[in-house]
């Protein structure tokens, strides 16, 4: 029989686009990375009730669901002005951190681990987890789904499906967390925190021990230097919702502090021709261009963000692990490739946050949902999605029926520092015109970091996404491409 | 889980044709419901809808000896509309990290690697989709004229024997 064999080009074409650009002697002059685009959101959404925005935007994108569920509800909260109460706010806490334990190990142990694990000159069909476990041993795999598995289920008890979170309302929650969940919730919450000491005692003697993966986490090819933007709260200590969002410029000095409401005094938006993502800048510098450096006014989000805005961990454990990276890295650090330490001292905060909360009496109350309502028709509400700010904002009429919406998603933020990396790699990989071998593996390396989001990621069940780099020449000819699926 | 066999419908329900194996497994139920035929052919078969990817995969098909997927596609070349029939191991596509997740064959290989139960048949009904980046809650016309084409091929084959089917490449156009 013969046998045929079905290539999806991906089921929904999620493509890590990246362009090159070459000057006229053939050397990088720009690059710029692209995600697929998702259309009619707005159309979509206008006319809708507010309330349903917490079940719908879940659906936007199967990587940040619970991120999205949490910014749409502080958005709802604020149109109908009312605060949660304290076991509703602790409750949609132990979701964000379970989202957060979740999510980072899927980055690390799926796309980043193998990297530095496996090593990034394998070949990419080992390159990935089977190859990391063949490595490090099954156990690990074994524990990554256990871990996932039951973070899972925490979000499901709160929000009813993990995958697309559909529970809160505005004001707290649809019902409580009964007694008879504690000892499980306990259960799960001591075996992060043990695992998330295990990841970091890993990623120790995998990569920090290994001078090779040392030297590319500290070299320049990996640093780029930007302002950064993360949340914080009132000790200026590493937040996900509820506080302030802080700036600080490439030295480490403080450029703004604001209410997240405000964002739009704060961040702008340019267009480019070579790429639908809006780049986002800092408002008040003033676009200077795709540079680095200390006049730059592109930002940079997520764990390595957070990492350089806060002065610390609000957990000991992670804390600790904060300041090893700082003897290592100093502050701010702009080494990319640490974004992956970061994300790893992130989940131990979040695994030992999740134990604390475990074993708060207000966790089980019953008093979960504030019906005062003060409406106000607009509402912005902001998280730190795993991969960086996450910002919803709001318009309904009267009625509450959506009337305009705006989303600033983390991978926007970081658009122009992603391409600015990929630049900066592949600075080593093309001159004049010439490419060398290993131009993929390093540019992978240098956007993964990031972890950016492409739309439809988690919808590629059948096939898979692959990543597609055009260099063009000074007049925007393609003159190669490199593609990897 | 309830039979030995389980149809899983995969999509994203607000992405136009990107939905349609969720539509499927709604009909599905709604037929079963209707008639005491369809009831007959899915007997002890379990419906269910997927609305993710990635590892999640494991925990939906695990214990389950034969899994049938229905879900949006798009191939090479492919007329939208188009359905076809296959089995899992026919894909090309290779176990390797998508961006931030991994597709079935690297799930399947994980959760063997891992010691859980999968099933020993996972076979496929994918539609060629038209638009699967548009937000919306109907499918495109021309998937939506398929969409009767597919529930019926599909509820065929359970009636002639869906492991005689497997054992080739099947396709009809919608």
């Amino acid at each position: 029989m013969e046998r045929i064999t079905i290539n999806p080009v991906t089921r929904l074409e999620g493509h890590g686009k990246i362009d090159i650009f070459l000057d006229d002697r053939g050397d990088v002059k720009d690059a710029f990375f692209q995600v697929t685009e998702l259309r009619g959101f707005e159309r979509f959404c206008v006319g809708r009730p507010a309330e349903e925005m917490p079940r719908i935007v879940p659906n936007i994108c199967g990587v940040c669901p619970t991120p999205h569920n949490l910014a749409s509800l502080g958005a709802l909260d604020a149109i109908y002005g009312v605060v949660p109460p304290p076991t509703a706010a602790l409750v949609r806490r132990l979701q964000y951190d379970a989202n957060c334990i979740e999510d980072h190990y899927i980055h690390f142990f799926f796309l980043a681990g193998p990297d530095f694990v496996v090593g990034p000159e394998a070949h990419p069909a080992e390159r990935n987890i089977l190859g990391l476990i063949s490595k490090a041993g099954v156990d690990v795999g074994k524990k990554v789904i256990e871990v996932r598995k039951r973070t899972r289920e925490i979000i499901q008890m709160i929000a009813g499906k993990p995958a697309h979170p559909e529970g809160g309302l505005p004001g707290g929650l649809s019902r409580p967390i009964p007694e008879c969940e504690r000892p499980r919730i306990i259960e799960t919450a001591d075996l992060c925190v043990d695992f998330a000491q295990y990841a970091l005692q890993l990623f120790k003697h995998m990569v920090l021990a290994n001078d090779a993966y040392l030297d590319s986490m500290l070299s320049n090819t990996y640093n780029l230097q930007t302002c950064y933007m993360g949340m914080v709260d009132d000790d200026y200590r590493q937040a996900y919702y509820g506080g302030m969002l802080r700036v600080v410029d490439p030295n480490g000095k403080e450029l703004a502090l604001f209410d997240p409401c405000a964002y739009a005094e704060h961040i702008a938006e340019r267009v480019e021709p070579w790429t639908y993502i809006k780049l986002t800048y800092l408002r008040k510098l003033g676009w200077r261009g795709m540079t680095e450096g200390d006049t730059t006014s592109l930002y940079r989000v997520g764990p390595l963000a957070r990492y350089n805005v806060a002065g610390g961990m609000s957990t000991p454990l992670a804390q600790k692990e904060h300041e090893q990276m700082t003897a290592v890295l100093g502050k701010p650090a702009h080494n990319t490739l640490a974004y992956h330490w970061a994300r790893l001292v992130e989940a131990l905060q979040a695994a030992e946050d999740m134990q604390r909360i475990s074993r708060d009496p207000l966790l089980t109350g019953t008093d979960i949902r504030n019906m005062n309502y003060a409406f106000t028709g607009r509402g912005v509400g902001c998280v730190e999605a795993p991969r960086g700010v996450l910002i919803h904002d709001y318009e309904t009429d009267a009625q509450g029926l959506m009337r305009k919406l705006n989303l600033v998603v983390a991978t926007q933020h970081n658009a122009a520092p992603i391409g600015l990396s990929v630049k900066k790699a592949a600075q080593d990989f093309i001159r004049g015109g010439e490419v060398r071998e290993g131009l993929l593996n390093m540019t992978e390396m240098a956007f993964r970091a990031y972890d950016p989001c492409l739309g439809c990621a988690t919808h590629t069940l059948l096939g898979e996404t692959p990543m597609k780099i055009s260099i063009r020449d000074h007049r925007g000819t393609v003159v190669k491409t490199l593609e990897r699926s | 889980m309830s039979g030995e066999t389980l149809i899983l419908g995969i999509g994203n329900p607000i992405l136009t044709d990107d939905a349609v194996g969720l539509y499927a497994v709604r009909e599905l139920e709604k037929l079963r419901n209707q008639s005491e035929c369809v009831q007959d052919l899915l007997s002890g078969i379990d419906l269910k809808e997927f609305v993710e990817g990635g590892i999640s995969f494991i925990d939906a098909i695990a214990g389950y000896r034969c899994v049938i997927l229905i879900d949006a596609i798009q191939t090479e070349g492919g007329m939208p509309g188009d359905i076809s029939f296959f089995c899992l191991d026919q894909l090309g596509a290779r176990p390797t990290g998508n961006p931030h997740s991994v597709n079935a064959r690297t799930a399947l290989e994980l959760g063997r690697y891992c010691g859980y139960a999968l099933p020993e048949h996972i076979y496929v009904y994918s539609v060629e989709a038209a638009d699967c980046h548009t937000f919306s809650m109907t499918l495109s016309p021309v998937v939506r004229n398929s969409f009767p084409v597919l529930i019926r091929k599909i509820l065929a084959d359970l009636n002639t024997g869906l492991c005689a089917v497997g054992a080739g490449l099947a396709q009809v156009s919608g």
